[in-house]
């Protein structure tokens, strides 16, 4: 750093002073113009500036000398909690430790006391937190955390497992000890180190200093995760040697030296450092004459010569090849290529030890995961710029979740923080089912360790039912992208119910909590009705609209209960009306509707509200397509269409966006062919299917994908195989119904997708039932649907799954009734088919048709005989009529 | 320590305030001794563990030495400015000991330099001063006045008001360069811009 002159360093310390005194938001353009583009002196005044915000972090930083520090010799003898000092033993930087002994029982334990410097009696709950944490490992290599507390002038203690031994490294080289038993050594350092990486406990800093062995040859790892109970700076301050305690120079690894979060890796770091140091009898970076700056440089940015080429030992050229490349994979600078776990190292040294092929250059799991990510995201159209911030985000994150197990901080923030961000980042981009199920798959597990160990942390758990509720959304909750687990997302939007219900509970008055509660019932209900639990869907929507509905009349402006009521009635309305309580449905869409209109009309740009009402426009035309009013069912979804088409051009590859649009497009197209017209519905119905197949195209593996292009063949088929295309529209059937079968065996806990599939063979009989062609496969699909929906009956009595019962007996009654008038005509001209066949066809047709009726009677009796099934009554009693006099015309003939 | 006869501190004393400035250079190592000898002898009554304070050394060093007529405030001042220098050298010195002493760490007894038998300074502590004190030196070539306050602030343990009096500037003069000295040194030990 070179010395300003006198007049340029005066005018650094006056403009210095004066932008301390401004709000950083005026900091760029004050430094401009006090500088007046004297570029030297505007950078030393910058610096200046930037370390100064870095010692306003640190509060250590040139402090006077008052650190507290036990003084040795006096205390002894001293009493501290059921110890007594006996003898000092050293000091370090995080306090003195003196060896005690316990004199209360029968028998004399000998015992280690730490006395800890520098704790904020502010940190002491988290220093109790932490302690217990340490004190459940159990490990015959860990050296026992026995106890702890504080003085009566609030100096905190840890009593621990003495252990009476020398430094591992230095007990190989007095010894001379042989490379196989160094490695064994080594490899019972790496269990002990895993086992606490499974307990979320992170060591921080190992050297040779903390892993002794002791006189009966038992290796023993001292101050396990103590580090972290004496860092100040752990959460904020800046990354130098002088003020983190909680690391040693040349064993630290990379990130610990930028400042960067500490994660298991960082203890596989310093076990390469360890390795390396056993394996060359020397250490991998000369530390002693370094400044911290020259260190941290040499560690970040260098690769030190494989301990084969500076070993001490004789058998420095058998550490070529493997050993060296197990070295150099531990001590990897990048995390995603570095060893994953200890684990991995012991096994790698135990391959190495039996002559077996070691993995140490093969990459890890979730470094494939990462390129899987990136590689899948290349042939997305999405645009460049949105790509690259989602890939930095998605990878920074991957590194962080692919860390096995982790402290309680760090668990926290990838569980909340770290998975919420690459989940909202890669929620809306296709492809990314693969990399989002690992994910969920990790952050459910810190999740559930997050949740046994903060229960008396309000803000945690509310933390911790946020991190369920967004992981619910990505198993299984259809109105986002998922992974089609409905049972497990309905499990985790449960324990998000519970934990906030838990906290509410503390103070019911609370809007904000009232709210959580309300939005984790209305998140519930809508997983709900698609596990066909329809009852517990109107229960908890039912309340979830009454709570949000309070909310708003204590807090009027309060937005996200305005935007959640609407959709939660929407969801709701829309659930009644497929439960055959279409009035109460109607209303409650219309509601939903009005409010979504005046969130959408004060937020024009914004996505989700328009979003949003294009679907209630979509619910609301079930309400008419039940009345079979296709006139109003077309006039909605023209609106919602409306909404749509220009929302798919400005997110051209937003799955959520294509999903709705092609629901849109399949239910308009319906419309207008009930309504007759057939050609703007076929064009309509071919705008859905190239939507859908797009959106499949874009992720094969997204459930919702798959079945809205089995959704739009289905439709389309329907509607085609009247016309010319006839075969077209057969074959189109025959692949919805694949599809279907596909996802109700993948799926078989969800009652939907088999009811999809009952519908799938239903339209094939109706299609063969219509044109009077394949009707024996025809009778075969109608067949195997009402078989289905008889079971699903048995699940749940749902007026729906009775009707489309009651439509596949009327089939099969039909589809009998057809065959036995051709076997008729053909029996005429050929004599093949027996009269007694066809009799029995007709006898079946007719008991079908007594089913169906008796069916259809008894939904009247219930209230839920809609149009739709009152229109299949009134022609099957008019089929049956017919049955009955072809019957006695047949048996009058004969008789 | 008491039999010592402060005589010839409180003449020197006397002198530094006329200005003779090698009367400056004959206290320091004076005082420098006494510190060492406060600090070693220094036996904490009140709490069983207690705090190596400077300030707390560098004030019974001067009572010691000056004696009880030469404890007038405007000596009080005078042996502050050069008890801050030797302050210095007393934890430079002591820091370096305490490093030599150290090597490998855990359990095992580390005996220190038994003639500096001082309370044990957290290492970090110790690391911190030795790059403080090179990094002053520094300091000194680009502003000498800084680095006194430094000197007096960090090794002394001064407050604003009594390092304002010791320099003779206001104390907000004394904020003012404290936060340069403080981000200049930040940046040194941090290696920008070098």
């Amino acid at each position: 750093m070179s010395i300003l002159d006198e007049q340029t360093w005066e005018n650094v310390k006056r403009i210095f002073a004066e932008a301390l005194e401004l709000p950083a938001r005026d900091l760029e353009r004050y430094l401009d113009k006090a500088c007046g583009g004297d570029e030297t002196l505007r950078a030393e005044t910058a610096s200046l500036l930037a370390a100064h915000d870095r010692t306003e972090h640190d509060s250590d930083f040139l402090s006077p000398f008052e650190d507290t520090q036990p003084d040795r010799d006096s205390n002894v003898g001293r009493r501290v909690g059921p110890y007594r000092l006996e003898r000092h033993l050293g000091s370090g930087g995080m306090g003195a430790v003196y060896l005690a002994g316990r004199d209360e029982g029968d028998f004399e334990q000998r015992v280690a006391i730490k006395f800890v410097r520098g704790v904020d009696p502010g940190a002491v709950q988290r220093f109790e937190t932490e302690r217990q944490i340490l004190a459940r490992l159990e490990h015959p290599n860990i050296a026992r955390l026995l106890g702890g507390g504080l003085l009566e002038d609030g100096l905190p203690y840890l009593a621990m497992e003495f252990i009476e031994g020398e430094p591992l490294t230095q007990y190989c080289e007095k010894r001379n000890l042989s490379l196989a038993d160094r490695l064994g050594l080594f490899m019972h350092v790496c269990n002990a180190v895993q086992y606490a990486h499974n307990s979320l406990v992170i060591h921080r800093d190992l050297k040779p200093s903390n892993i002794l062995v002791a006189e009966d040859g038992v290796v023993k790892l001292l101050d396990f995760g103590i580090a972290k109970l004496f860092d100040p700076s752990h959460e904020t301050g800046p990354p130098t040697l002088t003020q983190n305690r909680a690391m040693t120079p040349g064993y630290a690894s990379p990130e610990q030296l930028r400042g960067e979060s500490v994660t298991t890796q960082s203890d596989v770091y310093a076990l390469g450092v360890l390795l390396y140091e056993l394996l060359a009898g020397r250490p991998p970076y000369e530390t002693s004459d370094k400044t911290p700056h020259q260190l941290e440089q040499l560690v970040c940015e260098t690769t030190p010569p494989g301990p084969s080429s500076t070993a001490r030992h004789a058998w420095g050229r058998k550490l070529r090849g493997d050993l060296d490349t197990i070295v150099a994979t531990a001590m990897h600078r990048d995390l995603a290529r570095r060893t994953g776990s200890a684990r991995e190292l012991a096994q790698d040294i135990a391959r190495h030890l039996a002559g077996q092929p070691v993995q140490a250059r093969a990459d890890s799991a979730i470094y494939r995961l990462g390129k899987f990510v990136s590689r899948n995201r290349v042939g997305v159209a999405v645009s460049a710029g949105i790509v690259a911030i989602i890939a930095a985000g998605v990878l920074a994150t991957l590194r962080q979740t692919r860390i096995a197990e982790q402290r309680f901080e760090d668990v926290r923030s990838i569980a909340n923080t770290q998975l919420i961000r690459l989940h909202d980042a890669i929620r809306d981009v296709p492809g990314t089912t693969e990399a989002r199920r690992e994910l969920v798959d990790t952050a459910l597990r810190y999740l559930n360790q997050l949740e046994a160990q903060g229960a008396h942390d309000q803000a945690l758990q509310l933390e911790i039912a946020e991190g369920f509720e967004r992981v619910g959304e990505v198993q299984g909750d259809p109105n986002y992208p998922n992974l089609g687990d409905l049972g497990a997302s309905l499990a985790s939007y449960e324990r998000a119910l519970a934990i906030r219900e838990q906290v509410l509970a503390l103070d019911p008055r609370d809007l904000e909590h009232t709210y959580l509660v309300a939005h984790s019932r209305g998140r519930l209900a809508n997983v709900l009705s698609w596990s066909g639990r329809n009852e517990d869907m109107f229960r908890e929507s039912e309340s979830a609209v009454r709570m949000l509905g309070e909310v708003l009349e204590r807090e009027p402006a309060h937005a996200r209960a305005f935007q959640d009521r609407a959709q939660f009635r929407s969801a709701y309305g829309w659930s009644l009306i497929w439960a055959g309580r279409l009035d109460e449905g109607k209303a409650m869409l219309e509601d939903a509707r009005a409010d979504l209109e005046a969130v959408v009309r004060e937020h024009p740009d914004e996505l989700e509200p328009r979003l949003l009402l294009a679907s209630t426009l979509n619910y609301e035309c079930d309400f008419y397509r039940f009345r079979m009013d296709w006139a109003s069912s077309i006039e909605l979804l023209r609106q919602a269409f409306a909404l749509l088409e220009p929302l798919h051009e400005q997110y051209p590859g937003h799955p959520r966006v294509g999903k709705t649009l092609r629901s849109t497009g399949v239910q308009l197209g319906l419309s207008l062919h009930r309504h007759g017209e057939v050609e703007e519905a076929v064009a309509t119905l071919r705008r859905a299917i190239e939507v859908s197949e797009a959106l499949q195209s874009r992720d094969p593996m997204d459930r919702t994908a798959r079945e809205g292009v089995a959704l739009a063949y289905g439709h389309l088929g329907k509607v085609i195989v009247d016309t010319p295309e006839s075969s077209e529209g057969f074959a189109l059937l025959e692949r919805a119904v694949e599809i279907r079968k596909a996802l109700a065996a993948e799926n078989p806990e969800n009652i939907e997708l088999r009811n999809a599939l009952a519908g799938a063979h239903g339209d094939l009989a109706d299609a063969g039932r219509r044109t009077e062609t394949n009707l024996r496969e025809a009778l075969g699909h109608a067949e195997r649907s009402a078989a289905l929906q008889q079971e699903l009956i048995a699940i749940e009595a749902r007026s729906t799954f009775q009707g489309n019962f009651a439509i596949q007996l009327f089939q099969i009654a039909a589809l009998h009734q057809l065959l036995a008038s051709n076997e008729a005509g053909d029996a005429g001209e050929d004599g093949e088919v027996g009269e007694d066949e066809i009799v029995i066809r007709l006898e079946k047709s007719r008991e079908t048709f007594d089913r169906c009726l008796a069916v259809l009677d008894e939904m009247e009796k219930a209230g839920t005989l809609t149009e739709i099934y009152a229109d299949t009554r009134r022609e099957g009693l008019e089929e049956r009529a017919k049955v009955v006099r072809m019957l006695a015309d047949r048996t009058g003939g004969r008789g | 320590m008491t039999d010592r006869d402060p005589k010839p501190v409180t003449r020197l004393l006397g002198e530094a305030a006329a200005g003779r400035e090698e009367a400056m250079g004959e206290l320091i190592p004076l005082i420098y001794e006494e510190l060492r000898t406060i600090a070693r002898r220094q036996r904490y009554r009140h709490r069983p563990f207690e705090t190596l304070h400077t300030t707390a050394l560098v004030n019974e060093a001067f009572l010691k030495l000056a004696g009880r007529e030469g404890a007038t405030w405007e000596n009080r001042v005078h042996f502050l400015r050069a008890a801050s220098r030797a302050m210095r050298d007393v934890l430079v010195d002591y820091a370096r000991r305490q490093r030599a002493g150290k090597r490998g760490g855990g359990q095992s007894d580390q005996p220190l330099d038994d003639a500096l038998d001082l309370p044990d300074l957290p290492d970090v502590k110790a690391d911190e001063v030795l790059e403080i004190h090179d990094a002053l030196t520094r300091l000194e070539a680009q502003d000498a006045r800084q680095a006194r306050i430094v000197e007096l602030r960090y090794f002394t343990g001064l407050n604003v008001p009594e390092t304002a009096e010791v320099l003779g500037i206001s104390p907000i003069t004394v904020k003012r360069e404290w936060a340069v000295a403080k981000a200049w040194l930040r940046r040194l030990l941090d290696g920008d811009g070098a």
